[in-house]
């Protein structure tokens, strides 16, 4: 049994290694930090919420809490496909792409992921069908008591709970977010087709649907969600910067526990269906928010903190770091493609309504291009000037990249805000027509269907977007040169250090803001 | 025991709430459908800018990309009242149905006009959206036929769309005679004018019954062919028409340089279609303004082209 000693301090690396020991569940990447890594510490103060509301506790233990969440959301979700298919073929006048590409998309990067990490991933309605199949069980826990029951008998047994389906394991190999970068990266390209066409919304959502049920029945748990799903990648990446965390209470406690019910499951919980260790999770990356551990934990230990702003700050890997890269590539291009005034540009991106498809191919390459290699490869040289400057020349590159790439993280994640920002307010009033005519069939459910198309303080847009792109800009650099300090030592050697990737956050911030404002 | 029931729940629960999540939203539209008054029939009619016609078929989110949705011919009963339902699939329309005295009726998406009609006289009578509405538009017309209940509709062959819009351009020598046709074409011109520009399309109540035939080169005092010629060679050229008022190619120029010019103006920035009968019903063909469509070198173009449709004996 490895040591739970400073749990709280350690890389979920360990996840891996107490795995290995339970010899239980497929527990995914082994995300051992690079020689000479940034340590991952502690940032701020933690507020226990499970403490300070009760009530929120008891509900989080209900067995019935992720179901009650999910369940009206997958009937909703349901019926923006319906009205995909049978609705409106216009895009404003279909909920499917006003709640979906407007509402939720502005909610999840504003809200969901900067206040409540990985909420979303409580409510997914896409892993619903497969998890069903998959644990023959919607509320109820499948447990195998050591001492009455034989392992035999029906389904897989894994940890202490019983599975159904094939139960893969996860191909080490691919134990990494490459393939939801890719993917991502991929949807992306076509944003302007789905974002305009509701049946296209469909196929992409209905295709989730599908490759989630379909991954639920081979493979263990959610390796849909931890390996596969798109919307996972990025939340995985942005969730670090959330001021809510699921964590151990007392790491004393884990370091006794022999049960470890959060990691092999309990007759109150599964064990964690995201391959974490929970006891010992020092980061939001691959946490569902499911409450799985908090349930299956015997000594209660196990908690919801509040905390501040940007307080996991380590990136453990390439595929983490070009996620990064990729999410401030898109922020940058939609901001040019939707707006900016080139409408050509727009023409490219919706080839298969303008039949520009020469230029589509054109910015799909510069996209790709730019996210995968030019952006990467500049920010790269810019940590490679930065340790010759310092005086580190010796450092590898990697520890290098992996830790100055952190202040893309928050940086992304508000641009993508800025970006948003000018969407829901300038298409905000179609959420209320929809809402009383969803399928834009002539409804007027709740009277607001007549309502005119109203922006809202348009011209005010351009300056609140600044505002977020220089609170972004403040968190790069703060989080920046905390990040280069601890890899270079303190004082000037951090400063000359950080200077060139300042420099690139600077401009990538000062471009956004001539676009927004100039 | 408990926890048992609570899964039935949960799975009777999904299971009926995935049904009605479907099928809901069908059971509603049908019943929110029905007719508010006892009428004799209900024709819906929604319209596709993408194809440029008013449909009786159904259009969603799933057809509309893939499908040509053909004009409809509704046919009314004489005398009787007849409910239109009238929708749109995609951008604002209108319909006007003038020898009925229907409209022009302004149909937004999302939002369903009902306008009863009860025509007295039984005939053929066209309609047409008076709201530009894209590309398609000029061909969104169709006919309504009005006869005696209980008769039986002659059938009719659904008219082919024919997506001039679509029309590739000709190549870069084709110089300006060539571009205007295509554009005569391709912005939808001869659905009015005619696709020699003979004119003799119907335009209800308009103060000279059809749309007059595009001679032009009259208009334009060129009676001779060498004159049309001369003119499109310069054109051809890229000569500026004013610049040859020191050395003028054609007799008259002056008369001719400011025809030319009106013509533009018209081309540019439109014309109102004069009433025959001041309390009859709005003409529904107009000359609308092309100024912010079209660019100069392109009103040139067609101008162009427009000349030798009609040159002189």
């Amino acid at each position: 049994m490895p040591s739970p000693a400073n749990a709280r301090t350690q890389p979920d690396a360990s996840d891996a290694q107490a795995a290995s020991v339970q010899g239980t569940a497929a527990r995914g990447p082994a995300r051992t930090p690079a020689s000479g890594a940034v340590t991952p510490e502690r940032h701020g103060w933690r507020l226990d919420l499970f403490q300070y509301s009760p009530i929120f506790k008891w509900i989080a233990q209900r067995r019935s809490f992720q179901f009650a969440l999910v369940f009206p959301n997958l009937l909703i979700i349901l019926m923006f496909l319906v009205a995909g298919v049978f609705g409106s073929p216009v895009g404003n006048r279909n909920i499917l792409i006003i709640f979906i590409w407007i509402l939720w998309w502005f909610l999840l990067i504003s809200v969901m992921v900067p206040f409540a990490s990985r909420i979303w991933c409580i409510v997914c309605p896409f892993p619903f069908f497969g998890e069903w199949l998959q644990r023959r069980a919607l509320i109820d826990v499948r447990f195998l008591d050591p001492k009455r029951e034989k392992k035999g008998t029906d389904g897989v047994v894994i940890g202490r709970n019983r599975y159904f389906g094939l139960n893969r394991r996860w191909p080490k190999a691919l134990s990494n977010i490459w393939i939801q970068n890719l993917f991502f990266l991929a949807l992306c390209t076509f944003s302007a087709l789905f974002l305009t066409r509701p049946i296209v919304s469909v196929v992409v959502l209905g295709s989730l649907f599908a490759a989630a049920t379909v991954f639920h029945v081979i493979y263990r748990q959610r390796a849909f969600c931890s390996y596969v799903c798109p919307v996972s990648g990025f939340l995985s990446l942005y969730s670090m910067t959330s001021m809510v965390e699921v964590r151990a209470r007392d790491a004393e406690v884990c370091a006794k526990c022999t049960d470890k019910g959060c990691l092999a499951g309990s007759e109150n919980g599964w064990g964690c269906p995201w391959f974490m260790y929970p006891s010992k999770m020092v980061r939001n990356n691959y946490c569902g928010l499911c409450m799985e551990c908090v349930k299956a934990c015997p000594y209660d230990n196990m908690t919801v903190n509040l905390r501040p702003f940007c307080s996991d700050r380590t990136l453990k890997g390439y595929d983490e770091v070009w996620k990064a890269f990729i999410m401030l590539s898109l922020a940058v291009t939609y901001s040019v493609l939707y707006l900016g005034p080139w409408g050509v540009l727009k023409d490219w991106a919706n080839a298969p309504q303008s039949g520009k498809w020469a230029g589509f191919f054109a910015y799909a390459a510069t996209l790709w291009i730019s996210a995968l290699v030019l952006i990467p490869a500049v920010y790269c040289g810019a940590v490679w000037l930065g340790k010759a400057l310092a005086g580190r020349r010796d450092m590898p590159l990697k520890d290098g990249v992996l830790a100055l790439a952190y202040p893309i993280v928050p940086l992304g994640l508000l641009a993508w805000v800025a970006f948003s920002l000018p969407l829901i307010l300038v298409n905000g009033s179609y959420i209320l027509m929809t809402l009383s005519d969803p399928f834009g069939w002539g409804w007027n459910l709740f009277g607001t269907a007549d309502l005119a198309w109203t922006p809202v303080v348009p011209h005010w847009a351009p300056y609140i977007q600044a505002v977020f792109l220089l609170v972004a800009f403040y968190w790069a650099l703060k989080t920046g040169y905390d990040q280069a300090e601890r890899l270079f030592g303190g004082g000037w050697a951090a400063a000359k250090g950080f200077a060139p990737v300042s420099v690139l956050l600077g401009l990538c911030v000062i471009s956004l803001l001539v676009l927004y404002v100039g | 025991m408990s926890s048992r029931i609570a899964e039935r729940v949960a799975v009777i629960s999904t299971t009926l709430g995935v049904c009605g999540a479907v099928f809901l939203p069908f059971v509603y539209e049908a019943r929110a459908a029905s007719a508010p008054f006892p009428i004799a029939r209900t024709v819906t009619l929604t319209a596709v800018a993408s194809t440029g016609t008013w449909t009786e078929q159904d259009v969603n989110g799933w057809n509309y990309w893939t499908r040509d949705f053909p004009a409809a011919r509704p046919v009314l009963p004489l005398g009787e009242t007849t409910l239109l339902r009238l929708k749109s699939s995609d951008v604002t329309h209108s319909l006007y149905i003038p020898d009925l005295g229907v409209g022009p009726v302004t149909v937004q998406p999302g939002h369903v006009v009902e306008v009863a009609v009860r025509p007295m006289t039984e005939g053929v009578f066209e309609y047409y959206c008076t709201t530009v509405c894209g590309h398609p538009h000029w061909g969104m017309r169709g006919e309504v036929a009005v006869q005696p209940a209980g008769t039986q509709a002659v059938p009719v062959q659904p008219r082919s769309i024919v997506k001039y819009w679509l029309e590739p351009p000709p190549p870069q020598d084709a110089g300006p005679v060539g571009r205007g046709k295509w554009l005569f074409r391709q912005q939808g011109c001869f659905l009015c004018h005619g696709p020699e520009g003979q004119g003799g399309v119907v335009n209800r109540n308009y103060v000279k019954d059809t749309i007059p035939p595009l001679n032009l080169a009259e208009r334009m005092m060129l009676f001779e062919s060498e004159d049309v010629n001369a003119i499109l060679d310069h054109m051809k050229r890229g000569t500026r028409l004013e610049a040859l008022a020191d050395a003028p190619p054609v007799p008259r120029f002056n008369v001719f340089l400011a025809q030319y010019h009106s013509v533009e103006d018209v081309i540019r920035n439109g014309s109102v279609a004069g009433k025959k009968d001041p309390k009859g019903p709005e003409p529904p063909l107009k000359m609308p303004a092309w100024g912010q469509q079209l660019s100069n070198a392109d009103i040139d173009a067609i101008v162009a082209y427009l000349l030798t449709l009609q040159p002189s004996k």
